[in-house]
C-alpha cells in the first residue's frame, strides 16, 4: 500500500483540538441545545415544533379534520387508524433523516412517538375492553431494503412490541415492487398497490383460528390508506382478524 | 458488508522457508486467486473462512500485518487461531460479534493447483485510466464509488466488487473502513486505549452509533456526525484514490503575470505587505516539515479589508507552481458568487465548484472552490487550501470540517486561514508567536475602525422574564428607566444623517415587539425585522441594500455578509451570552465599510460591560493603533491638530 501518514494526521488532530472545542449532549434533531424536553431527548424549540393530532375527527383514518378520502372508499377490510402527528413539512424532514439518511439513533424518538398513536386507538370505544393480539408491518421490497439497510416499519412495530410485552408476527410477504406511492392520481394510488401482498403461509399456520384476532398494523405515514386496507384484505381472507391501523403521521 | 480475509507470503529466508507473510481483505475472492496465482506465481494462500465484516478484517490486516515464518501450515493453525482468539477478545470489549461468527472460524490452504482456471480479472486499460483519473485524491463511500462507475459506463451488477478488487491489488487505492477501531497489542498492565472514529469524519465514540446491521449481519457503527453525506459504517467501503498530479491544462496557462508583478492585482499597501508575507510562507519547505508540525498560516484581516481580494495572487502563485488550489468557503452562496470573479481573473484556468447538488462533483480542474462540507470528499489531494472564515458558521467549534480540512491536503501541504475574528485559542497562539501570520489591521479605504461606544441599558432578558415578551412592557420598562431617550436620540441623529440602522438583537422573540415598538416613534421610516426563519430574508436583506428599509432589526444571522454602505449599528442587550467577542467585533464591522462614510456608529447597549465587550472594544483598538503605527492610515490621522484622536 502507499504511504499511510497516521503521524501526520495524529500530530495535525492534537494541533486543531487544542484550538476547537467540542460540545457533548445535544438535542436529537437541532444537535445545537441541550435536551431540555428530557422524555423525547429534544430542545424545547424542537419539541415545540411537533404537530401532536390531539382531537380525532374522522372516526377511520384518524384525520384531525373532515376526510373525504373515508368517505370515497367502499370496501375497507380494516377497523380504523391513529396518527401521532399531522405529517407537515418539518415531520416530512425528521422521518428523512431517519429513513433515508438512515440515522438509526432517532429511533427510540420515532417509537415513543408512535407509542401516543398506539395509546389514541386504545382510547377508541371498541377497544377498551380487548386486549390487541399481535403488531405486524408492512415489508419493504428487497431491493429498498438492500438501499435503505433497515425496514423502519418494522423496527417500529418492533419497539411498541417491547414497550407493551405484545408479540410482532410477519403475516405477510411482498410480491413484487410497487411503484413509488407518491405518483398518479388516487385511483391510479389504489389499483396500483393490489396484489402486491400474500400471506405468510408459515406464520398463519401457527395461530388458532377459533378466536377473532385484533392485529395492529404499524407503518410510517398514512397517505391514502390503500396499502392499509390491500393488507388488511390479505389478512382478514385468511384469518378472523380485526385489523387496526398505527402510523407515526397522517 | 462482509469480505474475505487471506494471507499472502512475500519472501522465502536462506532454507526457503516462507516469511513475511501479509494479510489482505477481498470482496471477490476470484480476482485475488488469478493475481496472485497467474500473476505472481504464489503456490498457496491461507484463507479464514467465513466472512467478516470489512471493520475487523481491516484491523486485524493491520495488527497482525506480517506475521512470523510458517514452518508448515498444519503445525501453525494453532498459533494462528491463538492469534485469532487474542485479537477477538480485545475486539469484543468494544463491538459483540455474534456466536456463529466467533466459532465457526477456521483457517483453510488455497492451492494455486486447484485454481487452474481462475476467471480473467484484468479490466480494460481505458476503462482503468478513467476510473483512476475520476477518483484520484478524492475519497469515496462505496455508494459513491458504484456511482463514478456507472457514470463510466460500468453498468453490470456486481462489476464494482472485481473492479475493487483489482484497484486494491495494484496499490492504485486504498481500503478502510468506515469506521474503525485502534486496538493496540494488548499489553495487560497498561489501560488500554479505546478509540472508535470516524475515518471520514474524524469524529470519535461520542457520535457512533450501534445497530444490527443488514449489510454484515453484525452489531455495526455508524457515525452520525457526517451522515448527511451518506452513511460511513464500521463494515462499508471508503475507498481512497492515489493521488496523481493534475498535468491537463498546466502548459496551457499562461503566465501572463508573474507574481513578482503585484501592480496588476490593485492593492492597497497593507494587503500587498500581507499578500508577500503569505507567498513566503507558501514558498517555504523543508523546515516545518523536519518538525513535524503542521503548516498553517493565519491571514488576521479586520472587516472591511478585502479579504478576497488578497486571496487571487496566492492563487496565482500556486497555480503557477502547479499545484491544485482548494478555496473553501463556509456558505453556498460565496462559492457562487466568487466562481465567475476567479474565472475572470484567470481566463485559462479549469475552476471546478463544489456544494451540495453541485454538477461538478467528480470534475478535475487546478482550482477548486468548495463549501467546507464538501472536503470530506478527498484525501491528499491539495497542495494548497484556502480556508476562508474560519471561524464562521459551520466551521467554528466543528472539528470535523477540520479534520476534513486536514485530510483534504497533501501531507506537506499548506493551509492559509483567513478571519477577522479567529478563535480565542487561536489568538492566544498568534499572542505567543506559535502560529505564523500577518494582520491586515486597516480597511481598504485606509480610515480607522468605528470604536463602539458602550450605552447603559436595561436589559431585555430581565424585561421579559416571562416568554412572549409584550410590547407595551417594553415601552414601559424603557419609559420608567428614562433610557427610551438615550435610544430614540441615537436613532434620530443616524436618521438624521441619512444613514439606516442595524440593530441586533439576541434573540428572535425580541424582534416583532422591539419592531413594533421603533414604528410607534418613528412612524415615517420604514421598520422591518428579519430572523433565521423568515421567508423573506432574501428580499428583506436586499430591501435594505437598496435602502428602501431604513431600520432593520436582526439576530447574530446576520453579523457577516451583509455589508450596507452608511449604517450605524445598534447592539441591544451586548451583554448577553448569545454575543461572544467574535460575534461583537463582527456586528461592529458593518459600520462605515465605505469610502463616503468611513465613520458610522457602533453601539453597545448593556445592562452590564462584560468581557466579550471589553475584549471587542480592546480588539479594535489594537489594530487602530497598529494601523496608525504602521502608516496605513491616512494622512489626515497623523496630523498634529487631530492629537486627540483616539485610536
Ligand atoms: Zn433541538
Ligand atoms: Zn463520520
Ligand atoms: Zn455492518
Amino acid at each position: 500500500m502507499f504511504e499511510d501518514k497516521p503521524h501526520f494526521i495524529q500530530t495535525q488532530l492534537r494541533f486543531l483540538r487544542s484550538i476547537f472545542s467540542n460540545n457533548l449532549n445535544t438535542c436529537l434533531i437541532c444537535k445545537e441545545t441541550a435536551p431540555t424536553y428530557q422524555t423525547l431527548s429534544l430542545c424545547n424549540t424542537c419539541a415545540s415544533m411537533i404537530p401532536w393530532i390531539s382531537k380525532v375527527i374522522c372516526p377511520i383514518c384518524g384525520r384531525f379534520e373532515v376526510c373525504y378520502d373515508c368517505v370515497r372508499k367502499s370496501n375497507t377490510y380494516y377497523e380504523y387508524s391513529r396518527s401521532a402527528v399531522e405529517y407537515n413539512e418539518t415531520m416530512r424532514e425528521w422521518l428523512a433523516l431517519y429513513k433515508y439518511r438512515g440515522n438509526e439513533r432517532l429511533e427510540s424518538l420515532f417509537i415513543k412517538m408512535f407509542d401516543y398513536a398506539f395509546q389514541l386507538l386504545l382510547m377508541s370505544t371498541s377497544l377498551k375492553n380487548y386486549p390487541i393480539h399481535c403488531f405486524t408491518y408492512i415489508p419493504l421490497s428487497e431491493q429498498r431494503l438492500q438501499e435503505r439497510g433497515f425496514n423502519q416499519a418494522e423496527r417500529f412495530a418492533r419497539g411498541l412490541s417491547r414497550l407493551h410485552q405484545i408479540p410482532v408476527i410477519e403475516l405477510i410477504k411482498r410480491v413484487r415492487h410497487t411503484e413509488k406511492q407518491s405518483v398518479g392520481s388516487w385511483s391510479n394510488r389504489f389499483s396500483n398497490i393490489q396484489g402486491a401482498f400474500v400471506i405468510n403461509e408459515k406464520e398463519v399456520k401457527r395461530i388458532n383460528k377459533k378466536r377473532v384476532m385484533r392485529i395492529v398494523v404499524i407503518d410510517d405515514v398514512y397517505t391514502t390508506g390503500s396499502t392499509l386496507n390491500e393488507y388488511a384484505k390479505v389478512i382478514t381472507a385468511h384469518l378472523p382478524a380485526k385489523v387496526y391501523g398505527v402510523t407515526w403521521a397522517r | 458488508m462482509k469480505v474475505q480475509l487471506y494471507a499472502v507470503n512475500h519472501s522465502r529466508d536462506q532454507n526457503g522457508m516462507r516469511i513475511d507473510w501479509k494479510w489482505y481483505v477481498s470482496f471477490k475472492m476470484q480476482v485475488d486467486v488469478q493475481y496472485w496465482f497467474k500473476q505472481r506465481n504464489h503456490p498457496y494462500l491461507i484463507v479464514l473462512k467465513p466472512k467478516l465484516p470489512l471493520g475487523i478484517a481491516l484491523i486485524y490486516c493491520k495488527l497482525h500485518h506480517s506475521f512470523g515464518p510458517l514452518k508448515h501450515f498444519n503445525q501453525d493453525i494453532p498459533q494462528l487461531t491463538k492469534n485469532w482468539i487474542r485479537f477477538m477478545l480485545l475486539h469484543q470489549e468494544h463491538v459483540q460479534l455474534s456466536e456463529k461468527l466467533q466459532k465457526q472460524l477456521t483457517f483453510q490452504m488455497v492451492q494455486s493447483t486447484q485454481y487452474n482456471n481462475g476467471m480473467d480479472s484484468t479490466i480494460n486499460p481505458n476503462l482503468e485510466r478513467e476510473i483512476k483519473q475520476s477518483i484520484q485524491g478524492r475519497e469515496l463511500l462505496l455508494a459513491e464509488f458504484i456511482h463514478v462507475l456507472k457514470k463510466l459506463g460500468c453498468t453490470i451488477e456486481d462489476q464494482w466488487s472485481s473492479i475493487i478488487q483489482y484497484l486494491y491489488l495494484n496499490e492504485q487505492i486504498e481500503i478502510k473502513s468506515g469506521v474503525t477501531m485502534n486496538l493496540k497489542k494488548s499489553l495487560p498492565w497498561l489501560q488500554q486505549q479505546k478509540e472508535i472514529t470516524c475515518h471520514r469524519c474524524g469524529s470519535g465514540k461520542e457520535n457512533m452509533y450501534q445497530t444490527l446491521c443488514l449489510f454484515c449481519e453484525e452489531h455495526c457503527l455508524y457515525c452520525e456526525h457526517c451522515i448527511t453525506m451518506g452513511k460511513s459504517r464500521y463494515c462499508t467501503p471508503l475507498i481512497r484514490g492515489k493521488s496523481l498530479s493534475y498535468m491537463k491544462s498546466q502548459s496551457s496557462i499562461i503566465k501572463i503575470h508573474p507574481i513578482s508583478n503585484l501592480k496588476h492585482w490593485n492593492l492597497s499597501e497593507p494587503q500587498l505587505a500581507a499578500v508577500r508575507t503569505a507567498c513566503k510562507f507558501l514558498n517555504e519547505t523543508k523546515h516545518r516539515i523536519s518538525t513535524k508540525k503542521p503548516s498553517y498560516f493565519l491571514i488576521w484581516a479586520v472587516t472591511g479589508a478585502g479579504k478576497t481580494e488578497m486571496v487571487f495572487p496566492l492563487i496565482q502563485q500556486e497555480i503557477n507552481k502547479g499545484h491544485q488550489v482548494m478555496l473553501a468557503t463556509p456558505r453556498k452562496d460565496v462559492v457562487l458568487e466568487l466562481q465567475p470573479r476567479l474565472q475572470k481573473a484567470f481566463p485559462y484556468l479549469h475552476i471546478v465548484t463544489l456544494y451540495g447538488g453541485s454538477p461538478q462533483k467528480w470534475e478535475e480542474g487546478n482550482l477548486f472552490i468548495a463549501t467546507t462540507h464538501q472536503l470530506l470528499r478527498f484525501w491528499q489531494k491539495f497542495d494548497c487550501i484556502i480556508v476562508d472564515e474560519l471561524d464562521a458558521f459551520p466551521f467554528h467549534n466543528n472539528e470535523m470540517l477540520q479534520y476534513a480540512a486536514m485530510k483534504a491536503s497533501k501531507p506537506h501541504g499548506k493551509y492559509i486561514m483567513l478571519s477577522a475574528t479567529p478563535p480565542t485559542q487561536m489568538i492566544k497562539l498568534v499572542e505567543q508567536d506559535q502560529l505564523p501570520h500577518i494582520k491586515v489591521p486597516v480597511r481598504y479605504h485606509r480610515h480607522p475602525l468605528p470604536i463602539p461606544q458602550r450605552v447603559s441599558f436595561p436589559s431585555l432578558q430581565q424585561i421579559c422574564s416571562n416568554d412572549q415578551m409584550e410590547f407595551t412592557s417594553l415601552k414601559g420598562v424603557l419609559h420608567k428607566y428614562r433610557v427610551e431617550k438615550v435610544l430614540l436620540h441615537h436613532i434620530r441623529e443616524t436618521i438624521h444623517r441619512g444613514a439606516t440602522s442595524f440593530i441586533f438583537l439576541p434573540k428572535i422573540k425580541y424582534i416583532n415587539p422591539f419592531v413594533d415598538y421603533l414604528r410607534t416613534k418613528f412612524k415615517e421610516v420604514n421598520i422591518q425585522g428579519v430572523s433565521s426563519i423568515d421567508k423573506q430574508r432574501e428580499q428583506k436583506v436586499q430591501a435594505f441594500r437598496n435602502r428602501e428599509i431604513e431600520i432593520l432589526v436582526t439576530t447574530t444571522i446576520l453579523e457577516r455578509g451583509v455589508t450596507v454602505p452608511n449604517t450605524d449599528v445598534y447592539i441591544i442587550d451586548a451583554d448577553s451570552n448569545m454575543f461572544d467577542e467574535a460575534a461583537l467585533v463582527q456586528m461592529a464591522g458593518r459600520a462605515g465599510r465605505s469610502m463616503q462614510y468611513p465613520d458610522g456608529k457602533v453601539y453597545f447597549y448593556s445592562n452590564e460591560k462584560t468581557k466579550s465587550q471589553v475584549v471587542a472594544m480592546k480588539q479594535i483598538k489594537q489594530m487602530n493603533t497598529l494601523a496608525k503605527q504602521k502608516g496605513y492610515l491616512k494622512e489626515q490621522y497623523y496630523r498634529k491638530d487631530r492629537g486627540d484622536f483616539n485610536v
